[in-house]
Order: C-alpha cells, then sequence, then structure tokens
C-alpha cells in the first residue's frame, strides 16, 4: 500500500536512536542455516551435559542435595583406587584408538586400492559389522575361550590367552574390534576422495610405494584423527565391556565408578558427574593431541578435476596374503559376534559346546509373537528414520564448522561438546536430558516435550551427531571451497551452490553417514531406556525386558532379527541409491 | 498473490475446523486419567492388562525397564516426577522414597499373609507384591556330590575355587544378600570378613545372574549365588530338556533374605491419580489380580515364580517350599549403608 512504493519507509527518519537500535538488532536476527545449527546444538547437546555436570558443584541446583556449592563429590575421584582406574581407562582408550585407525586404514587401501579377491567379502559385511553389539562380541569371545568353551573342546589348550582376554588385554582387543568398522567408514569415505594423482606425484619423483602409501596417509589425517577421537571416546565411556571381561581379571576402568553412583540407593548424580568431568579432561586432552597434529596444514584435495584411482594389480602371492588378512579379520570381527548370536539363541543344552546340544531356531520362531519385537521393532525403525535424516543433516553443518581452515572458538567449543557426548555413558547423556527438559518452570511455559517421540528423537539425534559428524569430516575437510565459490559467482543461491557442487562430491558419504546413524539408533538402549514415551518401548528395552526375565534365548533372538533388519534397510537404501542418484552423485571414488 | 492468500485462508480455516472437531470428540469422551507406572516386574504388563480393561476412569501406561534405569530416571526427575506408581524387586528403594517423602501411603490395609505381614512395612508406606529368596545356591549335583550347606562349610578348602556370586554394584538384588549376610553374621564388619574369607577362597565375581549361572553350567564354577527366581527357571529348563552331566539342584546355606519386591505411590502426583494408583494397587492385590501369579508361563516370565504375600494366593506350580530357615532384614535400617558396601566390595572384592 506504500504510495511510494516502499522508498519512503526505508527513509523514513527514526523515531528515536533506541528504537532505530533494536530494529537493526532485531533485522540481524535471521533464520539462517547456521542460526537453527547453533539453536539446536546449545539445546541438544551444550545444556543437557552442563545441567549433568554441574551437579558435581552444585548438588541443590538439580535438586540432588543440599548444598549450592561443594567439592565433597570429587572425594571418591582424588583417590588413588580411582586414579588407577582412569589411567587404565586412558590407556585402553588410545590403544584401541590407533589399533582400530591402523587396521581400518589397511583394509581400506586393501578393498578400495587393491585387487584383492576378499574385498567383496568386506564390502558386504561391513555394516553387519557395524550393527555387532558390543554385548555379542564380548559374548563370542567368552565362549571360545572359555573354561570347557569351543577351543578347549577343540582340544586347543588356551589357559594362557584366557588369562590375557579377561583383563586388560582382552578388553581393550574388544573394544578395538568395536570400533574398526567405524573407522573403516571414515578412513574409506575420505579415501574416496582423494584421486590419484598425489600418489603418481610421489612415484614420478621416484618414490617407492611405501612413500606413496605415506603420503597418502597423511592426505588422509582428517579422517584419520576423527576415526581416532571417536574410537578412543567410546572407548573410555565403555562399561559394558569391561564389566564383562574384568569379572575375572579384576581390572578396573574409570566408568566402574560412575556407574556406582548411579546405581546406588539413593542415587548419587554428584559423583557420577564429578566422575564425568575426569572423563571429559581425557577428551580435551585427545582434542589438544589432534589440534596439534592438524595444525596449519591444509587437507583440502577434492574438487571437480579429482581423477579416479587406478587399481593396484597384486601378484598371486598378494592376493593370497591379503585375501587371507581380510577374511581373519572378518573371522574375528563378525565371525566371533555370530557365534555369540547363535550360542545364545540356537543352541539348545549349555550355551556351549561342551555336551548334549542340538542347534535350533526354536527361539526364533517363539519371539516372533513376542510383544517385545514386532511393535517396538516398528517403533524403533520410525525413530531411526527421523533421527538419521536429522542428524545427517546437523552433521553436514558440523563437519563443516570442524573443518574449518581457521581454528576458532566455535570450531573447539563444536569439537569438545561432539566429542563429550560420546565420552559420557549414554545414561549419563539421557538424565542431561531428563534434567534440562523436565524444568517444572519449562512444563510451566507450557512446553511437555519430556515423555515424548520429540525429545527422544532430540537425543538421539544429539548422540548420534558426534560419530555422523566425525563420518564426514574427512571428506568436508577435502572439499576446495573455491568451488562454492565459483558457483555463487556465477549466480547460484547458497543452497543451489550446496546442491550443484558439494553434494554430488559428499552424496556417497551423506548416505554411509545416514545409515550408520539408522543402524546406530536402532538397537540404542541408554537413552532409549530413560526416555522412551510411556507405552512405546524402542526394541532395545524390549530386548533389555527379555534379557531380564532370564529369556537369554528369545532376547538375544530379537537382537538378531532386529540386526538382519537394519541390514535389509541398509540394502534397500543403497538399491536406491544406485537406481536412482543421478550419475555425477556417483561418480566419487570410481575406479578405473 | 491472491491466490496465494486465498490458500493460506483456507488452510487457516480447515485447521480450524479440524481443531474444534478435535477439541468437541474429546469433550463428548472424557479423556481416562492416565498414571504412569514405572516397573521391572515381568507379569506387571499383563496386571496393567487386566486392569485397564476391568474399568475406564484410569488408564495405567506402561514404562518398563530395569531397577537402577528406573530409579536414575526418578531421581533425576526430583522435584517434578512423572511417576505415579513404583514397583520392583526389593524394599530399600522404597524405604529411600518412603524417607524422603516421596510416597503416597496406603489408604487400606492389604490382606497380607503372615509371610507378607513379616516383610510389608509397618506404616503401610508402600505395597508388597510377593518375595524371593536371596540368594539361593544353584549348584551341580552331577559334579558337586556334598554341596557346602552352611556358611562356615563354605569357606573350606574343597571348595576353594567352586563358588561363584555376581557383584552388588551391578546385579540390584545381590546387595540384599550382602545385608542379610552382615545381620545374620551380627555385624556390618563381620560380614565384609566373610565375604574376604570366601575371597581367599577362591570365590568368582560375575556381573549378575546370567554369567554367574553360565559360569556354572560350563564348569568353571560348581555353586552359584544367585537370586532363587533365576535358579529355578534354571531348574525347570533342564528339568524339561536333562543334559548329562549337569543337575542343577538349590540349597540354602545359612538363613537366606527373603527380598519383597514392592510397589510405591508417588505422592507428588494430584489426588486422582493418587486415588486411581492405588486403584491399581488394590487391583494387583485382589484375586484378580494374583490369579496372574499362577497363570503365566513361568518358563518366559520368571518373576512369577515369587512367593505371593497375599492370603490365600495360589502360587506358581513352580514355586517350591519356602526354605526351612530364613530371615528379613529392616530396608530402613541397611538400605542408607548400600552405598558404603558396593564401594567396599569394588575395591576389596571385585577388583583386588
Amino acid at each position: 500500500m506504500a504510495l511510494d512504493g516502499g522508498l519512503l519507509v526505508r527513509h523514513r527518519v527514526p523515531f528515536s536512536n533506541e528504537n532505530s537500535r533494536f530494529k537493526r538488532g532485531f533485522n540481524r536476527i535471521r533464520i539462517t542455516p547456521m542460526t537453527l545449527f547453533w539453536t539446536l546444538i546449545t539445546f541438544i547437546l551444550v545444556i543437557p551435559i552442563l545441567l549433568f555436570l554441574s551437579v558435581a558443584f552444585s548438588p541443590r541446583l538439580m535438586s540432588q542435595g543440599n548444598q549450592w556449592f561443594t567439592l565433597a563429590s570429587f572425594k571418591p575421584v582424588f583417590s588413588g583406587a580411582y586414579g588407577l582406574a582412569l589411567l587404565h581407562s586412558l590407556i585402553i582408550g588410545v590403544i584401541a584408538a590407533v589399533g582400530a585407525m591402523i587396521i581400518a586404514l589397511s583394509m581400506a587401501w586393501l578393498v578400495l586400492r587393491t585387487n584383492s579377491p576378499a574385498r567383496i567379502l568386506w564390502n558386504t559385511t561391513i555394516f553387519a559389522l557395524f550393527l555387532a553389539p558390543s554385548y555379542l562380541i564380548a559374548l563370542g569371545w567368552q565362549r571360545l575361550f572359555e573354561q570347557r568353551g569351543v577351543l578347549e573342546i577343540m582340544g586347543l589348550h588356551v589357559e594362557p590367552i584366557r588369562n590375557l582376554l579377561y583383563g586388560p588385554v582382552g578388553i581393550t582387543m574388544v573394544l578395538m574390534v568395536k570400533g574398526i568398522p567405524f573407522a573403516y567408514l571414515v578412513i574409506a569415505n575420505a579415501m574416496r576422495g582423494l584421486g590419484e594423482e598425489f600418489e603418481q606425484a610421489v612415484r614420478v619423483h621416484g618414490g617407492n610405494r611405501l612413500a606413496a602409501f605415506k603420503v597418502m596417509a597423511s592426505l588422509l589425517m582428517p579422517s584419520l584423527f576423527s576415526a581416532m577421537a571417536i574410537v578412543f571416546a567410546e572407548a573410555i565411556s565403555d562399561f559394558g565391556v569391561a564389566s564383562t571381561l574384568s569379572s575375572v581379571g579384576h581390572f578396573s576402568v574409570a566408568t566402574y565408578q560412575l556407574y556406582q553412583g548411579i546405581n546406588s540407593i539413593p542415587v548419587n548424580f554428584p559423583v557420577s558427574a564429578a566422575t564425568s568431568i575426569t572423563l571429559l579432561s581425557l577428551v580435551i586432552m585427545a582434542i589438544l593431541a589432534q589440534n596439534r597434529a592438524l595444525r596449519g596444514r591444509s587437507f583440502r584435495t577434492l574438487s571437480g578435476r579429482t581423477r579416479p584411482v587406478t587399481i593396484t594389480k597384486l601378484s598371486f602371492l598378494g592376493k593370497f596374503s591379503t585375501s587371507t588378512y581380510i577374511v581373519v579379520l572378518l573371522m574375528i570381527t563378525l565371525g566371533i559376534p555370530v557365534f555369540g548370536a547363535i550360542s545364545a539363541s540356537m543352541l539348545d543344552g549349555l550355551g556351549s559346546l561342551l555336551s548334549h546340544y542340538t542347534i535350533n531356531f526354536s527361539n526364533y520362531s517363539r519371539v516372533l509373537h513376542s510383544r517385545f519385537l514386532r511393535n517396538p521393532l516398528i517403533y524403533s525403525t520410525e525413530m531411526s528414520l527421523i533421527t538419521a535424516t536429522l542428524a545427517v543433516g546437523l552433521a553436514a553443518i558440523a563437519s563443516k564448522v570442524l573443518t574449518s581452515a581457521r581454528n576458532t572458538r566455535s570450531k573447539k567449543f563444536v569439537d569438545f561438546f561432539l566429542l563429550a557426548a560420546v565420552a559420557l555413558p549414554g545414561i549419563v547423556f539421557a538424565i542431561g536430558y531428563i534434567f534440562t527438559y523436565n524444568l517444572r518452570f519449562i512444563n510451566d511455559l507450557g512446553l511437555h516435550i519430556y515423555g515424548t517421540s520429540f525429545l527422544l528423537a532430540l537425543a538421539y539425534t544429539a548422540n548420534a551427531l558426534p560419530s555422523t559428524s566425525r563420518s564426514l569430516v574427512g571428506n568436508m575437510g577435502q572439499i576446495q571451497e573455491s568451488m562454492m565459490d565459483a558457483a555463487r559467482v556465477h549466480g547460484s543461491g547458497a543452497a543451489r551452490a550446496w546442491i550443484d557442487v558439494t553434494m554430488p562430491l559428499i552424496a556417497r558419504p551423506l548416505l554411509i553417514a545416514w545409515l550408520l546413524t539408522f543402524s546406530g539408533t536402532l538397537l540404542e538402549l541408554p537413552v532409549s531406556e530413560l526416555l522412551y514415551p510411556p507405552g512405546s518401548p524402542p526394541v532395545a528395552v524390549g530386548i533389555e525386558l527379555s534379557l531380564a526375565g532370564f529369556d537369554y534365548g528369545g532376547g538375544t533372538a530379537i537382537e538378531v532379527l532386529s540386526i538382519l533388519w537394519a541390514l535389509v534397510v541398509v540394502g534397500i537404501a543403497f538399491f536406491l541409491f544406485n537406481r536412482f542418484a543421478p550419475p555425477g552423485w556417483k561418480r566419487l571414488g570410481n575406479q578405473r | 498473490m491472491r491466490q496465494n492468500s486465498f490458500k493460506k485462508s483456507v488452510a487457516i480455516a480447515a485447521s480450524l475446523v479440524f481443531a474444534a472437531v478435535g477439541l468437541s470428540a474429546q469433550a463428548a469422551h472424557a479423556a481416562p486419567i492416565t498414571i504412569n507406572l514405572y516397573e521391572a516386574i515381568g507379569y506387571a504388563p499383563d496386571e496393567i492388562k487386566a486392569f485397564n480393561a476391568s474399568q475406564s476412569t484410569y488408564q495405567v501406561v506402561d514404562v518398563g525397564g530395569s531397577t537402577g534405569p528406573l530409579l536414575a530416571k526418578v531421581a533425576a526427575e526430583g522435584t517434578n516426577p512423572a511417576w505415579g506408581l513404583f514397583w520392583a524387586d526389593g524394599d530399600t528403594w522404597a524405604a529411600s522414597f518412603d524417607t524422603k517423602g516421596n510416597v503416597a501411603p496406603l489408604t487400606f490395609k492389604p490382606n497380607y499373609s503372615s509371610l507378607g505381614k513379616r516383610l510389608a512395612p509397618k506404616n503401610n508406606a508402600y505395597a508388597i507384591t510377593g518375595s524371593t529368596v536371596m540368594v539361593a545356591a544353584l549348584y551341580n549335583a552331577a559334579k558337586m556330590t556334598t554341596p557346602p550347606a552352611t556358611l562356615p562349610a563354605m569357606l573350606r578348602t574343597k571348595y576353594k575355587g567352586q563358588i561363584g556370586m555376581n557383584d552388588p554394584n551391578i546385579s540390584g538384588p545381590t546387595y540384599p544378600f550382602i545385608a542379610g549376610l552382615m545381620n545374620q553374621l551380627g555385624s556390618e564388619d563381620a560380614g565384609k570378613n566373610y565375604l574376604l574369607q570366601l575371597k581367599k577362597n577362591g570365590l568368582v565375581v560375575n556381573d549378575k545372574n546370567g554369567p554367574t549361572i553360565h559360569a556354572l553350567e560350563i564348569g568353571q564354577i560348581n555353586m552359584g549365588l544367585v537370586q532363587n527366581t533365576a535358579a529355578l527357571a534354571e531348574i525347570i529348563k533342564f528339568t524339561a530338556k536333562p543334559v548329562a552331566g549337569f543337575t542343577p539342584k538349590i540349597l540354602y546355606p545359612g538363613r537366606p533374605t527373603m527380598m519383597p519386591s514392592s510397589l510405591a505411590i508417588d505422592s507428588k502426583r494430584p489426588a486422582a491419580e493418587i486415588a486411581g494408583a492405588e486403584a491399581f494397587v488394590k487391583f494387583v492385590l485382589s484375586p484378580a489380580g494374583q490369579s496372574i501369579l499362577a497363570s503365566t508361563d513361568a518358563t518366559v516370565n520368571s518373576d512369577v515364580l515369587c512367593y505371593p504375600s497375599i492370603a490365600g494366593t495360589t502360587p506358581n506350580k513352580y514355586v517350591p517350599a519356602l526354605p526351612t530357615a530364613y530371615q528379613i532384614i529392616d530396608p530402613y535400617t541397611w538400605g542408607p549403608l548400600q552405598s558404603e558396601v558396593d564401594a567396599w566390595f569394588t575395591a576389596n572384592i571385585r577388583t583386588k
């Protein structure tokens, strides 16, 4: 209705300076993807973590005691026994992280850069590896090496190995095995984006194959560190594997103290929070190490001119030895949990091959009609679909922040909270959510989101965000920003430029990150157990309830069926991508 | 532009119509009062189903889980609780709730059996729905022909390395066993001393019932100190399908502790919800609610293998006779000691 076509409004003299400042401030608030990202990060990650940690100093703040400020909860943390447990956690975390990274790097190279015949086996089973729960991995190892276990029945003398297994060596090994699939996905994604030109340059200048491999490894540094950081954080926050395998060897880890606080009656959250703070100090050390290693270097190798790689042709001996390596690794990473699952769900008798056993599917046919399977699995699938989509969207932005060339505060901030979310056990994270979203004043504002699927989806997203972001860091760090600039100069909007330029380069990594999140969320337990909406248990809770009722066979059968279902979804997603995605999206990582 | 605003208007009008229809439908059928039941009891979903079908005023909603995480959830909810009822094994948690003033006492006197009367709190703060024995010594009679029948006998060198138990930090029901041990030996120190001697005699500590029983199955140990329902589930399984060389049997060394299952009402809920919660408690303790114990298949739901607390209830057919000698410990005395005892167990029995 403006008579001057709007000019009058823009040129109007402000009524007062104050009003103008307010308006300018208001105008500056725009809902951009970054605004949305920071808002979500604050509400789903930062506030819940900080509120949980705050009870270590101020139990009264969250109605967990009478004191507004105290350091008493740190008393158990400063004992010699806890110091030793923390050191154990640190050593286990470092070895598991480095070991998983080295194995994953070698596998990525064999699978993507050589013609080793067994590489197809690895490619088809990688998601099965990722889905294998640590419970089944630990169970499989136990069944093999225990007294009168499979190996002893076969006449092997395994006592020395058993003594190693029930202690630090076994715990580290299981956590390393658990970390390999994730590390592989991160490193393989980045390796796909690394053209052949760098290796060729080394060879042209007289470097041998090892020198070329070293150059390639150094160009993959962001993804190598990403992989190690997550495996490290997962390892130091582990409780299940350590408590299972340390029971005989009497080996302590830091999370033991944390769970002691949560399991005591009355529950002692301040001690658990104090323990969590010490775990976070280990995370800070990991971030410092990462920053030191990557400081001042550029890893931007991915452009429109990235050249397809040439496959290294192996000799017969090379093919034989690399295939043996892949098969042995698969037997360890997949065969052992599969054996654990068979032992727990299909072996009738004593759950081992000791004597008089039969293998049957009775547990499977029984649980098909269990109230713990159908509806919980449907609900978990729906939640996982939502979570994967939300997490991948946020992770694309988070990984962009994490790979920014400048070591800004926002980068450090995101890095710390993403790793903190992994280093804090899931149950602690979920308690932070209850602290935050069950506050009375939030309810008084009319926001009743505690006990809803909405909050569960947010918590799942926050829980998945660290690994999803880290899985994209390698690729995002490789993208040359000049391509986006060029698209913008030629008239594309930010969104259009992202879809046209960035999307084709990271479509496959995005799909893998989505599947990673979907698979990880489907069987997630600690967050599910504390935050699921009344009356709608996710499948992980169903499994837990089955196991709690001493129905070990039925519980494990539900777990195996859920894993198979996740693999079906993974298969469908890959089929749809290969069938319908534009050809340009599938180009990255092509071989010739 | 005009078309857009027309579409917007239609959309808004449609939303208003739907909202109005929804509201009027809601008003026509008053929704039942919803009560969240936090439970770690295997047959609770059956009780909920039967209760909800029996009336239309209240709707009990199941929030099942393990006792530990559920207690953590309640503690995290703090002064703004979302639970209306809490039902789990043990009574130390219920006593702790009561001490903090978080439970609404029952306004009726349940028709307890003599065992139920001994287990129930004097102030009627919460209901006792059944009890299990902590611990039963489950042993392999095919290998251990003369099992130790008393606590001192378990310390004999002939049983060195043959006995296993659970970790109270991970297995909730194991603390009442340890507290009972201390109670019958006369003091906390005497109980600790006994456990240290047991450890010297090669005690094997596993996380919880499952791993301890598996250790027994494979012959790593020959006697596991576990919850009697877990032991009974094992006996039922191997009676149905016997395996040569493994004959699980139960005995009770010393005076085992009767561990009740407790059902408590949240005192912080509105009066109408508290009334509904009490109606549910009444239902569970009624003949209709109690009949679920006998009618449920114990081979897939071992929680029904408890000893009933209500007079006249027929227990599940697999439930054996009560131990000839047993004890009941005071949860108000032993509950507050749990953190300290668990920490001592970690430092002296588990990790040393």
